[in-house]
């Protein structure tokens, strides 16, 4: 009986993230359009809400081009490990509380390891592999130079973003995803306590998924399109895909380890029944990654790229230092208040 | 040296006197300064007015005087008014115009006013730049710019070649009285 929840529960965790990447596209260019007082697609259906649609049949039906000098294993293999990890993400983070059907109750999350925030880090880690086989086995100089750009990139933010979620597990004490929420569920959302954290955090997000203001992996500008370069059809679409999962898998968890996962404050009070909080505390989990996934979008249209020295000397000089001092803050004011 | 180059006068009211000063801490952060952008983004999020004007259906408003795409002109009573003089071509800066006349035939009298007309009329419309020197030389009042927008080529290259651009039959009004239309399709 679990086990076909579980997988019912993954099929439509799959749907719903293939949907929300789908739409985030759209978002992501009604989002640009109206912060530059512009209208954006409008054209497919109402409010041009058939886009991606119209996007997804133009990707399928391009010719897929393979370069001739192109490692023609590693060219199929990136975008398909790229969109692999992307999705593997979303089974260990809590999209809401417990279900109660009758007798049984059913957990609104994958599966529970006791490391979930451990498997997203290995998780992410892997995506590496996409971009840079991707980038290596396309045997062209741009696609080279944005695979090596990621690799160095999500390598060096991996660390800040290590040092903010160490500050965190301090203060929780579990490493367990729906742990963590039920603390802050407790003893208030994650942003009271690490401040400093949340933002070397939600940084380095930004580094890691590649986006704007660190998207040097794909500057136009510099690289023609970046690792991606040599791409196109749906191969192209995978890449691009991957990128938008990553950044509703990256809001996610933000909103898990900062704002209270899918914990609604002032709920409990209500006196409403188990099951209508939970499916509350679902719509809220996704209402708080809708705001993250928003957020990414601001930014991108509100901030210029880096160059690439700059995010280097953010990420070493910058970020892991404070990273550091956030740890012993919070371990010295731990150590005050509970001895 | 470098004293004369101090004391030059800048050269236009606009220049201005650039610093290459080390930044604060707050500038240094970053972060407020972004911040400060995204204000100014998202206030242009909220915005309900936006310059966007969608074309087909909604058409920018245009001058009275605006010169869009040729048309021959009929007179009052719904005979052609040009009649192939060529003082039109030879107004034309752009040399766009070319014209093949022809004699009218008894029983054309409904078609054509004079005894002469212009039995092809064509505008190259790469060549064209809407000037309205066509209009102003007709000695006839036949030729005028509308105020509709010229169409869209699909082709480069005329059947000249070379620079000209594909010939265009100079749209001609339609005649007003159907009985003149029976005339013609007889």
């Amino acid at each position: 009986m679990t086990l076909t929840f579980t997988a019912i529960f993954l099929l439509a965790l799959f749907l719903v993230t293939l949907t929300v990447a789908a739409y985030a596209t759209y978002g992501e260019r009604k989002v640009a359009a109206l912060l530059q007082d512009r209208i954006g697609p409008d054209r497919a259906g109402p409010f041009g809400l058939l886009q991606p649609l119209a996007d997804g049949v133009k990707m399928i039906m391009k010719e897929d081009f393979v370069p001739a000098t192109a490692n023609r294993k590693l060219f199929f293999l990136g975008p398909a490990i790229a969109m692999v990890t992307a999705l593997l993400t979303g089974v260990v983070i809590p999209w809401g509380g417990t279900l109660t059907i009758g007798e049984h109750t059913f957990n609104l999350q994958g599966t529970d390891p006791e490391i979930g925030i451990l498997y997203v880090f290995a998780i992410v880690s892997i995506g590496v592999y996409g971009i840079m086989l991707g980038g290596w086995a396309s045997n062209n100089k741009y696609a080279l130079l944005g695979a090596i750009r990621a690799a160095s990139q999500m390598v060096s933010y991996e660390l800040a973003m290590g040092m903010s979620i160490v500050a965190l597990v301090m203060l929780t004490g579990t490493l367990s995803l729906s742990g963590i929420v039920a603390f802050q569920a407790e003893n208030g959302w994650g942003i009271l306590y690490q401040p400093l954290g949340f933002i070397i955090f939600i940084v380095c997000a930004f580094a890691e998924c590649n986006r704007a203001p660190f998207d040097m992996p794909e500057c136009e500008t510099e690289l023609v399109g970046g690792y991606h370069t040599e791409f196109s059809s749906m191969k192209l679409g995978f890449y691009l895909f991957a990128e938008y999962i990553n950044m509703f898998m990256s809001s996610a968890v933000i909103a898990t380890l900062y704002f209270g996962g899918y914990h609604v404050p002032g709920l409990d009070g209500l006196g409403l029944s188990a099951n209508a909080v939970t499916l509350i505390g679902l719509v809220a989990m996704f209402l708080k990654t809708f705001f993250f996934l928003f957020v990414f979008m601001w930014v991108r249209w509100s901030t210029p790229r880096f160059r690439f020295d700059q995010l280097m000397n953010l990420g070493w000089k910058r970020l892991i230092p404070l990273g550091v001092i956030n740890i012993l803050i919070t371990g010295g004011v731990y150590f005050a208040l509970h001895g | 040296m470098a004293e004369s180059r101090n004391t030059l006068a800048p050269l236009t009211s606009r220049a201005k006197q650039v610093s290459n000063k080390r930044m604060t801490l707050v500038e240094r952060l970053y972060l407020p300064a972004m911040i400060g952008g995204m204000l100014i983004t998202i206030r242009h999020f909220f915005r309900v007015k936006r310059p966007t004007i969608k074309y087909p259906e909604q058409k920018r408003p245009i001058s009275a005087i605006y010169r869009g795409q040729h048309v021959l002109k009929r007179d009052e009573q719904g005979r052609e008014r040009c009649t192939a003089c060529g003082l039109c071509a030879v107004a034309c800066p752009a040399e766009a115009i070319t014209m093949v006349a022809a004699e009218r035939k008894p029983g054309e009298e409904k078609l054509y006013r004079e005894e002469k007309y212009a039995a092809v009329y064509e505008i190259d419309m790469l060549r064209c730049i809407y000037c309205g020197d066509c209009e102003e030389a007709c000695p006839k009042e036949a030729i005028f710019l509308t105020d509709r927008i010229a169409q869209a080529l699909r082709v480069r290259q005329g059947r000249a070649g070379g620079t000209h651009g594909p010939r265009q039959a100079c749209g001609r009004e339609p005649q007003a009285d159907p009985r003149c239309a029976s005339v013609q399709a007889g």
